[in-house]
């Protein structure tokens, strides 16, 4: 312990060095799970959050939200399949903000739902009041949204959809604001089912049909009954639909895989940069350290004492490394504006600390190799 | 009186790829408490393997070292170590001081290392150093003192912790005569006071002057061994023999280039 940190405060600058650089890694891998946290909720989280635990899609509709489309009967059938408690219809379509209502000055895409109040797929609220009537000109808003426009309950929120090929421009008054629920990265509007209906972009085909027709329903159903049975009743009892638990239905999500997976494989390509590194360094610094090491053994210092010094220093440059670059990365966090997709739930955090933290050690293993090798025949010039 | 340092015919071979070398061709020596000697010769005679032998480094091929009655073959490479710590002092020709540790620090390595640095070592340590002329430079680093003053600080080391026996390979290596000279006597005179045994190994035969006997070898077997005033013939004796070898290597030389 004593020799570990003599040695360190003596050659302060190359320890420090390596210290910083395990912190830029650190900082570096941080903000990729952030992103990659951040860009994955950000694409999913309208499906993670929805109060439903199976959704109902048209068959061969590969569970796009865009393209599928259900007869309303396919609701009454849901409903009557025993098991089911409750399943409510959900429209899903695109629609824009105008640029002169968002905080950016640019036009702000959004996922534009319908739900039916009161049943799955209806979102919870945060601040104001849940939508009532399922004919009500009311619009709820989630977080992003708020975020971007500004809006609050009381205020009207214009909204365009593209309708036989013209704009058409609507607006509706906030009536409350639920959570993050981001869509495909884009924030939502949420209304009443009709009032979806009528303002949702159609051509002019579908406009003229009298039905409403749903992307998708939410359904929830007794929990006591397994998944797979009631997936089983529902794909038998309901005609031509696929019926998903919500992680079948989140991961099918275009470009969510694609895009977790390249984020992983940058986390992990920068951990092993870090590793090598920090094994280089160690080596380095090591190697140099071989004659003095050969003359402690020769006096008799004990393997376990060399390793241990050694260990030690490993461990006071990589946790301090880790720390810094912990503490940068918060402060960065601090800086950057909520709308850039970043996320930093706790568990992840701590599972990439600790992580980061056996870098240092696995690194340095390389080292005590060569340490543990060092003959005190070296002392004396004699070793091979 | 019982002897602390007994050899008997200890031999060191080594298996290279022209044959078999012995470094250390049976060699039987024996120390007395008190007595300070130096192993002399030419380089690759032998005489760092035999130290390297006597400190316990190298496991002989045959014959024994004892220090203080123990075998050391008996031992394991871990209670070698420990018997290395605990009993011997040792001085080297370079990396002797740990560059990051003080002149205090340094003495007091010994104590650290038999994880034991009480107020007892402590003083022990300030004490040998001030004996040695240092007590003005406990806190400098190694590097902001001269080699006689560094060697100074490695013989204080090597006795800290009151070894049986203190080897010493070339202490006189880097210094000028004076230097050389001042630091192999204070030597002589710490080992007599604490009443252990002393070996130095040089090539530097006059050093002869300080030490109670010399061995000197020659191709791993010891050729002579001189003892109080036998040491300035014997000397002569040397030179002269190295003249001849000297003057037969010119002959044939010359002889070659004809």
């Amino acid at each position: 312990m004593h020799l570990a940190w003599s040695e360190i405060k003596r050659n302060r600058t190359r320890f420090l060095l390596i210290a910083f650089i395990i912190a830029l890694i650190t900082t570096l891998v941080l903000f990729i799970v952030a992103l990659a946290e951040g860009l994955g909720s950000g694409n999913i989280e309208g499906l993670t959050k929805l109060d439903a635990n199976l959704l109902v899609f048209q068959d061969k509709s590969k569970l796009s939200l865009a393209a599928s489309a259900l007869p309303w009967e396919r609701l009454r059938q849901v409903k009557r399949v025993p098991g089911v408690l409750a399943a409510g219809a959900v429209g899903f379509s695109a629609a824009s903000i105008p640029a002169g209502e968002t905080l950016s000055g640019v036009a702000l895409d959004v996922a534009f739902l319908g739900v039916q109040p009161g049943e799955p797929g209806s979102p919870p609220i945060v601040q104001g009041r849940p939508l009532r009537t399922e004919r009500e000109k009311a619009a709820v808003i989630d977080r992003h949204t708020q975020l971007r426009t500004g809006l609050q309950p009381g205020d009207t929120l214009i909204i365009r959809t593209v309708q036989d090929a013209k704009d058409e421009y609507y607006s509706l008054p906030v009536v409350g604001i639920t959570d993050a629920r981001q869509f495909s990265l884009r924030p939502s509007v949420f209304v009443p089912l009709r009032t979806w209906d009528a303002m949702r972009p159609g051509s002019k085909a579908n406009l003229e049909s009298r039905e409403i027709v749903p992307s998708f329903l939410a359904v929830q159903t007794d929990s006591s009954i397994s998944q797979t049975e009631m997936i089983r009743r529902l794909t038998s009892e309901v005609s031509d639909v696929e019926v998903v638990d919500l992680k079948t239905a989140w991961e099918a999500t275009p470009g969510y895989k694609e895009q977790q997976s390249t984020l992983s494989l940058q986390q992990g390509f920068t951990w092993l940069i870090g590793l090598l590194v920090v094994g280089v360094f160690f080596q380095i610094i090591t190697l140099q350290k071989v004659g003095q090491v050969g003359v402690l053994k020769a006096m008799g210092a004990p393997a376990a004492l060399i390793v241990r010094s050694a260990l030690t220093q490993i461990a006071i440059v990589t946790t301090s490394g880790v720390l810094l670059g912990a503490l940068g990365s918060f402060g960065l966090a601090l800086g950057i504006p909520p709308t850039v997709p970043l996320s930093w739930p706790l568990d992840r955090l701590a599972i990439t600390l600790i992580s980061l933290l056996v870098l240092g050690p696995i690194g340095g293993l390389i080292s005590l190799r060569i340490l543990l090798k060092v003959e005190p025949l070296t002392a004396l010039g004699l070793a091979k | 009186m019982q002897p602390i340092l007994r050899t008997n015919e200890v031999t060191k071979v080594y298996e290279a790829r022209g044959g078999s070398v012995r470094a250390v061709d049976g060699v039987s020596m024996s120390l007395n408490r008190g007595e300070f000697i130096a192993i002399v010769g030419p380089s690759g005679s032998g005489k760092t393997t035999l130290l390297a032998l006597l400190a316990g480094l190298l496991r002989p091929t045959a014959g024994s070292v004892l220090i203080g009655d123990q075998d050391l073959a008996g031992l394991s490479e871990g209670e070698r170590a420990r018997f290395r710590r605990e009993k011997i002092g040792f001085t080297f020709q370079a990396n002797n001081l740990v560059p990051y540790l003080t002149v205090r620090e340094n003495v007091e390595l010994a104590a650290r290392l038999k994880g034991r640095l009480g107020p007892v070592e402590r003083r022990r340590a300030v004490e040998l150093l001030d004996r040695l002329g240092l007590g003005e430079r406990l806190n400098a680093l190694p590097s902001q003192l001269s080699g006689g003053q560094q060697q100074r600080v490695a013989i204080a080391r090597a006795l800290a912790h009151d070894p049986l026996v203190v080897l010493a390979d070339e202490p006189t290596a880097s210094l000028d005569t004076e230097r050389g000279h001042q630091v192999v006597q204070v030597f002589r005179d710490l080992v007599k006071e604490q009443n252990g045994a002393g070996v130095i190994v040089t090539h530097d035969l006059r050093l002869l002057r300080f030490t109670d006997a010399a061995i000197r070898m020659v191709d791993g077997r010891v050729t002579d061994t001189l003892r109080g005033g036998e040491n300035l013939n014997v000397v002569c004796e040397i030179y002269e023999s190295m003249c001849g070898v000297a003057r037969r290597q010119g002959q044939q030389l010359l002889a070659g280039a004809s």
